[in-house]
């Protein structure tokens, strides 16, 4: 502007004195955006060349003498424009500039580790469109210690921060019930509101499938798509009590919520097909209203040679924002609907088997309303912001079963589902067996919170108040099937259970947050402490849980060094401590019952086996509920350093994480009394039969807080700044972690052995004080190379992933027993030396690991090379390819003598995008 | 291309001379040096007239005959190596045999050891006739096994008596063979399933020529699976009492329990399907009780196992079953598995088989039977000279299925023709 004048006064004051002409000039794009700040050089026969640069609404006005007049205007982005003009008199022009083809803008291809106050990763669009991702899963790759993982999209994909997973003796991964509650405890946040999982219940009684069973689990990872999402924010560290309900952390995904041009992208890789369509829609000309839509389809399989056993995944959402200003304040209310549909299917191929029927077919599928709404005023005062985001979700889930069971000799299914004496069924023959189990799980919560800004002279003081409430119901059938024709022809032990006939569950948490940053000379000091509570509104009063309140304080503080300084060392200090907490499921507070199913007479009849064959049981209907159940606790804390210095970057943060309440099923066993009724051979039994009172010990599970599930380790990164002449960054990340997977209670154990005929289970069982885990660790680095050449349009990243070592050691066992269990007298006795001289068939209830087995077994290096690749062609297009381990150095090692060698197969994909 | 596969590339390029080197020393051995072959006898002063050596390569299945004092070539490899001697003592001529599994020869001077035993020169008695432990498919292809059974036969001129005879299953499977610690297999057999006859004596006659049905469970399995076959006629049946609703036993009206000493499992025996454990029937003393037995015959044995992450010890225990109570024991396998036979060569010396590899599916409806030697006044003799592999006819259609004319495959084709032994048709 002070140009304007300037030019302005000049012209005014030329034109008294020459006679010549004013010419102004408007600079826009071709869409017709004004384009401030553009040069403009003007040069006339008789002048010399003049220079003015454009306002910032896109205008300059020049004094030019009459005559022919050469235009020049540059511009880094756009094409340059040159043209001659005939000035005859007082006159303006708009010159519309061609924006330069073939430029990209430099991308961040990697999560970047926010500055924020707790450890965060920061997934953005262009790291995920680099990345080339099929689910949510994906992104774990990014995160500090992720290494590239061939995609299982037949199985649950469960969350893990910070944590080497359980990992089998051998070192690999696998899934065990018993250490779910991290994955079960890390929230996952779609635009204010948590997805909730905490009455999902779709398993089968023989937990066949149970890969897929997402159960107590969490979120399944693998049925979020990520082509309309902007952004995701991992919180590694303490979050803040604004989030609550979990264990070890947070994914916070923030949707696509502005203009995009219609993009349609198609990806196929070795296992799996995606399509992906999605626009983003200005209502009015100030793109204060914005509707998005997208809408992908996913097929996949896990072995392309098998394509009975596969996954499908159709998302659609369709998300509404609406910004509006008044005088007084703005706001901003985001309604969205959303649709999710997971399809797992898997079945044997009828033309190989006989007609041999298996099929397993689950779907899942969740309509979900949600809105948001924030309301931020325009005055200065203490009130600053609040907001509220409301969700309602509804799933059907309907999990199918159908097999042919064939007895391997005849055998009983049960005809009641009561406790009592009856007699069972007799199975003669094969039959199809089917199954549903019908959930519909249904959720709804609600939140609020206000923002109070109480800033003095160098202190801005930040309060935050709010609360959450959920509900949680499932008001499905249940498992539904015929119990004396189950899946299994030994399927006893369960039976069908209505879902809608459980309770609901709410969730309900309050908190305060205080945010104070102190600006000292040289540094700020930023502190965040808050208090989160916890509680279930409306439980039984028989649950500990009922009138229970979890106080969980959460703190954070942070010291930077030279915070605004762009070229100088900037060191940033940061600390924190806290609790999380995660409340049972619907599940852990009200599991199925479980029957203990004890035969008191088996008689088959020869002649007419159908009619007079005899086979009573009593069953006992045990309750597995335990009403002592506490929510899972975690106590974190972290502390971190950051140097930042001329665009580079290093960090380093050790953490330690501690929970020894995880969720598990423990054995429970308990003496059952049953009569043993005498019958003759030969000899049709009649009533009265004579009998003899018996007592077995017998099992059954029940949901405790026994599991033990630590964390510790160091995460670090450290980034450079471009290297101009190669067009090339370097990102090195990296963490090591050390977890253990633990009981925490002492555990009942039913020793195998047979004496006399009878098992050694059903008379004596012992009580174990002993640690029954392992403890794993695992060292690894991600270097990214990641070359970009926005004048070819390419970006060109290549990793080196490297998994330095993997180690993994069970725990000492204490194979003693302090306590048994008799069938005798149902008590407990203390196990001593003087028990088992008195009794010794109680010495076999010592169990006996083979010293071998605590041996450390070490994968040693593992090494592999990514290579991704993003071309983009014109404005229209972008082609991506990657190849995953498409070299890699994994060298043979022995162990206790053993070679032992590795291979590895390289994972490639494409995919095409398209912007009309 | 990995770069480890780029550093095999160029180590085999480099090595390629030398391996060949290597290479001459696995193939043909000339004048094998057979001193380093030490044939056992366990017999003091004995001399040996003459030893044969029948090498059978595993891989090539080729087989070499060879004197042991003389001069033979042989191909290195892993070898079967089965011993005839003929020795004198006290100036008599015995025959004995002997046989060692999965010898591993390299060189020309191997060095193993091999027991050998005289020939069974007891007086004939009862003998396995039949075993039928593959089981049954439903007709949608599916198992069905409740109809295992076995055959004892009377091999002998007169009438013996069945009580107190005791069948067992051993516990070691002739598909993984460990060094089993202590190891005992010389005189003793592990076993993991003892029933024994019940009877004072003389309750169970077996008249010569005539054999007794010991099944699973004793009941018209037709009833159950269409394509099975009725055990309801059976002399026996082991019936394993069940608590437990999930694990249900049938106990057959009218076909009598064999008395239950020791089984592995709490819950149902039945053969091992697939068949690779080895089989016997035995005659356990009178004087040694049931409870004696099990108190004194206890066999608590450890093993190492190699596996990925080394070798692991591992503990476990059978019942210990003297060779000498063992009247007949069958040795059970298949081609592709099999690493070693579970009972002494004077028990069995070779072993017998349904089905080519493990999981064959073709091995279902099929049943392994004693052949005919010849037959005297209308009895059966059946041939017994301690070596399955001779005396055995492999993969038959089961003597029941042939009498009952019922399904001898998933298809439900039933059988035709009657045999004596599996093979040679029966002459109306």
């Amino acid at each position: 502007m002070k140009y304007t004048i300037l030019i302005f006064i000049l012209t005014m004051s030329m034109s008294l004195s020459i006679c010549a002409e004013v010419l102004r000039v408007h600079v826009t794009d071709e869409g017709g955006v004004v384009l401030a700040d553009v040069p403009i050089y003007i040069k006339t026969a008789t002048s010399q060349t003049q220079m003015c640069i454009s306002d910032e609404y896109g205008y300059a006005i020049f004094v030019v003498d009459k005559g022919k007049c050469d235009v020049v205007v540059t511009h880094l982005s756009y094409e340059p424009y040159a043209q001659t003009i005939d000035v005859v008199a007082d006159c303006s022009i708009t010159i519309k500039m061609t924006e330069k083809q073939q430029q990209l803008r430099e991308v961040v291809v990697t999560a970047s580790e926010s500055k924020k106050i707790s450890s965060t990763s920061h997934i953005g669009r262009d790291a995920m469109q680099q990345l080339q991702p099929t689910s949510l899963s994906d992104l774990m790759e990014l995160l500090p210690g992720g290494i590239s993982q061939t995609p299982t999209l037949t199985q649950v994909n469960s969350p893990s921060l910070r944590e080497t997973g359980n990992l089998s003796a051998l070192g690999s991964k696998s899934t065990n019930s018993n250490y779910n509650t991290h994955a079960l405890g890390t929230l996952v946040v779609v635009d204010g509101a948590s997805l909730m999982t905490d009455a999902n219940m779709q398993y089968t009684p023989s937990e066949e499938q149970s890969e897929r069973n997402t159960t107590n689990r969490g979120v399944d990872l693998r049925s979020i798509s990520t082509d309309d999402i902007e952004s995701v924010e991992v919180v590694r560290g303490i979050p803040s009590v604004e989030y609550g309900n979990l264990t070890s952390g947070l994914m916070n995904i923030k949707k696509i919520r502005r203009a995009t041009p219609f993009t349609a992208r198609f990806k196929a890789d070795g296992k799996s097909t995606l399509f992906a369509l999605g626009k983003g829609f200005a209502i009015d000309s100030g793109a204060n209203s914005i509707v998005n839509i997208n809408a992908d389809i996913l097929f996949a399989h896990d072995d392309v040679r098998n394509p009975l056993d596969n996954y499908k995944r159709l998302n659609v959402s369709s998300r509404f924002t609406l910004q509006s200003n008044s005088d007084n304040v703005t706001y901003e209310i985001t309604p969205a609907i959303d649709y999710s549909g997971s399809f797992d299917n898997s079945k044997s191929d009828p033309d190989l088997n006989y007609d041999n029927v298996d099929t397993y077919d689950s779907r899942y599928q969740r309509f979900g309303l949600s809105s948001g709404f924030v309301l931020t005023p325009k005055t200065n005062g203490i009130f600053k912001k609040m907001g509220a985001n409301v969700q309602l979700s509804q799933q059907f889930d309907k999990l199918k079963r159908e097999k042919l069971v064939s007895p391997l000799r005849a055998a009983i299914a049960p005809t009641t589902c009561d406790e009592g004496e009856y007699d069972a069924y007799l199975i003669f023959e094969q039959y199809l067996a089917s199954l549903e189990v019908d959930g519909k799980p249904f959720s709804a919560m609600a939140k609020a919170y206000a923002d109070f800004d109480i800033t003095s002279h160098d202190i801005i003081n930040t309060i935050k108040i709010g609360g959450e409430w959920s509900i949680a119901k499932n008001f499905g059938e249940g498992q539904q099937y015929d119990i004396t024709h189950p899946l299994s022809s030994s399927g006893w032990g369960s039976r069908p259970r209505k879902y809608s006939d459980i309770p609901a569950l709410q969730n309900l948490g309050l908190y305060v947050q205080d945010n104070t940053t102190i600006s000292l000379h040289r540094s700020t000091i930023n502190a965040r402490l808050g208090l989160r509570t916890s509680q279930l509104p409306g439980l039984d009063k028989a649950y500990y849980l009922s009138n229970h309140i979890y106080v969980d304080p959460r703190i954070n503080v942070q010291w930077t060094l030279n915070p605004r300084q762009s070229d100088g060392l900037s060191i940033t200090l940061s600390a924190g401590f806290g609790k999380t907490t995660k409340m049972p499921t619907l599940n852990y507070l009200y599991p199925d019952p479980s029957y203990i199913d004890i035969i008191q007479l088996a008689y088959y009849n020869q002649t007419n086996p159908a009619e007079l064959s005899r086979y009573n049981v009593m069953s006992y209907k045990m309750n597995r509920t335990n009403y002592d159940l506490r929510a899972a606790r975690n106590t974190k804390w972290e502390t971190r350093i950051d140097f930042s210095l001329k665009g580079n970057r290093m960090w380093i943060c050790y953490f330690d994480e501690r929970m020894s309440s995880g969720f598990r099923y423990s054995n429970r066993y308990a003496v059952f009394g049953y009569k043993n009724y005498k019958v003759e051979d030969g000899v049709v039994p009649t009533d009265p039969i004579p009998y003899e009172m018996c007592q077995k010990i017998d099992g059954y599970q029940i949901v405790e807080n026994g599991s033990k599930q630590n964390k510790r380790g160091v995460e670090f990164e450290f980034t450079s700044q471009r290297i101009k002449p190669i067009y090339t960054a370097i990102n090195i990340s990296g963490a090591w972690f050390r977890s253990i997977y633990v009981n925490s209670r002492p555990m009942y154990y039913a020793t195998s052995g047979v004496i006399d005929g009878v098992a050694l289970s059903d008379k004596y069982v012992g009580l174990y004080e002993w640690n029954e885990g392992r403890e794993n660790e695992q060292l690894s680095t991600n270097m990214m190379l990641d070359t970009q050449v926005p004048q070819l349009g390419l970006i060109f990243s290549s990793a080196v992933q490297t998994m330095w070592y993997v180690s993994t050691q069970r725990m000492r066992q204490n194979g003693v027993p302090v306590s048994y269990l008799s069938a005798d007298d149902g008590e407990l006795h203390t196990y001593d030396d003087a028990a088992v001289s008195e009794n010794p068939i109680l010495s076999q209830l010592v169990v006996n690991i083979a010293e071998t087995a605590y041996d450390k077994y070490t994968i040693p290096i593992a090494l592999y090379v990514n290579l991704k690749v993003t071309k983009r062609i014109r404005d229209w297009a972008n082609v991506s390819m990657f190849a995953n381990r498409l070299f890699d150095y994994t060298p043979d090692f022995t162990n206790n003598g053993v070679e032992i060698r590795r291979n590895v197969s390289a994972y490639f994909g494409m995919e095409i995008t398209l912007k009309l | 291309m990995t770069f480890r596969k780029y550093i095999v590339a160029l180590i085999s390029v480099v090595a390629a001379s030398s391996c060949s080197d290597d290479a001459t020393e696995l193939s043909v051995m000339n004048n094998v040096d057979t001193s380093g072959i030490i044939i056992n006898a366990d017999i003091t002063g004995i001399q040996y007239q003459s030893i044969t050596l029948k090498f059978v390569n595993l891989s090539s299945n080729e087989v070499t005959e060879a004197d042991y004092f003389g001069s033979f070539d042989l191909v290195g490899g892993i070898y079967d190596v089965e011993v005839t001697a003929v020795a004198s003592i006290n100036t008599l001529n015995y025959t004995f045999f002997g046989k060692t599994s999965s010898v591993v020869i390299t060189n020309a001077k191997p060095q193993f050891a091999v027991s050998v035993y005289a020939r069974n020169v007891s007086s004939p008695d009862f003998v396995i006739e039949e075993i039928f432990f593959t089981g049954t498919l439903y007709p949608t292809g599916s198992q069905y096994n409740g109809d295992n059974y076995i055959k004892i036969f009377n091999n002998t001129d007169h009438t013996l008596y069945a009580d107190g005879l005791g069948i067992v299953e051993s516990k070691f499977t002739s598909t993984q063979k460990y060094d089993y610690t202590p190891d005992i297999r010389q005189d003793t057999m592990a076993v993991q399933a003892l029933y024994v006859i019940p009877g004072g004596g003389t309750d169970y006659p077996v008249e010569p020529g005539k054999s007794l049905i010991i099944c699973d469970i004793g009941i018209d399995h037709k009833v159950t699976n269409a394509n099975s076959f009725d055990l309801s006629m059976a002399d026996f049946e082991w019936y394993d009492v069940s608590t437990v609703a999930s694990v249900t036993d049938i106990d057959g009206e009218g076909v009598s329990n064999l008395d239950k000493w020791y089984c592995y499992t709490a819950s149902i025996f039945s053969f091992h399907n697939r068949g690779f454990k080895s089989y016997a029937i035995v005659r356990i003393p009178s004087e040694v009780s049931k409870q004696q037995y099990l108190n004194d015959f206890y066999y608590s044995y450890t093993y190492g196992v190699v596996t990925d992450y080394g070798v692991l010890q591992h503990s476990n225990y059978a019942y210990k079953m003297p060779n000498a109570w063992i009247v007949d024991g069958v040795n059970c396998s298949v081609e592709s598995n099999r690493t070693w036979d579970i009972l002494p060569a004077n028990i069995d010396a070779g072993w017998t088989h349904c089905g080519e590899v493990d999981g064959d599916k073709n091995r279902y409806f099929k049943s392994v039977r004693r052949k005919l030697l010849t037959t005297i006044d209308g009895r059966r003799v059946l041939q017994d000279t301690n070596n399955s592999s001779d005396d055995f006819n492999t993969e038959c259609i089961p003597s029941l299925i042939e009498e009952q004319h019922t399904a001898i495959n998933a298809q439900g084709d039933c059988a035709q023709t009657i045999t004596i032994d599996g093979v040679t048709k029966v002459d109306d």
